[in-house]
């Protein structure tokens, strides 16, 4: 079996399942990714991407860029804590195009799983709640700018 | 948030009203109150979300309009649904013997409070 796969499929892939799940439950499809995080989460912790380690947000900083790097999920992904604001910038985002094809037509980037991560991990094991505030482009072409709002339990 | 919890709080006197939950279009459940605490209203954000939005997107395919509020009975309660703005929803969790009408009525008198404290 290969162990890597032509992200084009995979957007493929989401790009149908999203603008499915946005024709059936309009904007609450972002609820859907919140709901989803945490069993994306588990499921990375028993494939061996184990986020356990962070009980902090310069480790879930470190953990979660290196993870999205590795994955080649993006180039590069550095956080900033101002705050309450935990802001997130990603260099050349695998997902940009996808996102941008969707938003043309009317949808939303409530899939992406950067802000689904974040959000799951700072709830998880930073033991805070967590919003998403903003995601959109930022920078060159594929660069993404994420600001996640993290606030006491 | 103070005052949300107040004005929830107000809602959960309404006789047959049990709870009453904000949650965001994202399923963050903004604020919750329930008057007996048995409700975990933390846990029901993404499914008060998805459930008013499916029904909003119903309305749209059959072309009848904005949702203002949506009722769904239960063999052991009642859920009466509305919008606050753009961005988020309320949700009353009602016992099976409430005034519906009186409870349809408080949902539509107090929102647009409700959606300006938001």
């Amino acid at each position: 079996m290969v162990d890597k796969i032509d992200t084009r499929a995979v957007s493929g892939i989401l790009y149908g399942l999203y603008k499915a799940l946005h024709g059936l439950v309009g904007d609450s499809a972002s609820a859907v990714m919140r709901k989803a995080a945490p069993d994306i989460l588990d499921q990375l912790g028993k494939l061996g991407v184990d986020f356990s380690c962070v009980d902090d947000v310069d480790k879930l900083s470190q953990k979660l860029g290196e993870t999205a790097v590795n994955a080649g999920l993006c180039d590069k992904m550095a956080f900033s804590l101002n705050g309450s604001e935990l802001t997130a910038n990603i260099t050349q985002c695998s997902f940009f195009d996808l996102t941008k094809r969707l938003k043309e037509e009317g949808i939303p980037p409530f899939g992406c799983p950067f802000a689904a991560l974040t959000i799951a991990i700072a709830e998880k094991n930073l033991g805070k709640k967590a919003r998403l505030k903003k995601l959109e482009p930022a920078g060159a072409p594929g660069d993404t700018v994420m600001v996640v709002e993290l606030m006491d339990k | 948030m103070a005052n949300l919890k107040s004005q929830l709080g107000d809602f959960v006197k309404v006789d047959g009203i049990n709870a009453a939950v904000i949650v965001g279009r994202d399923g963050f459940v903004i604020e919750g109150i329930s008057n007996d605490g048995k409700l975990d209203v933390e846990t029901v954000g993404a499914v008060i979300s998805t459930g008013l939005g499916s029904s909003e997107v119903m309305g749209r395919e059959l072309s009848v309009g904005a949702l203002t509020q949506t009722m769904i009975e239960f063999d052991n309660g009642v859920l009466v649904m509305g919008t606050l703005g753009r961005d988020a929803l309320l949700c009353l969790v009602c016992a099976n013997g409430a005034n519906l009408g009186n409870v349809r009525l408080q949902l539509k008198k107090r929102s647009p409070e409700l959606a300006t404290a938001l």
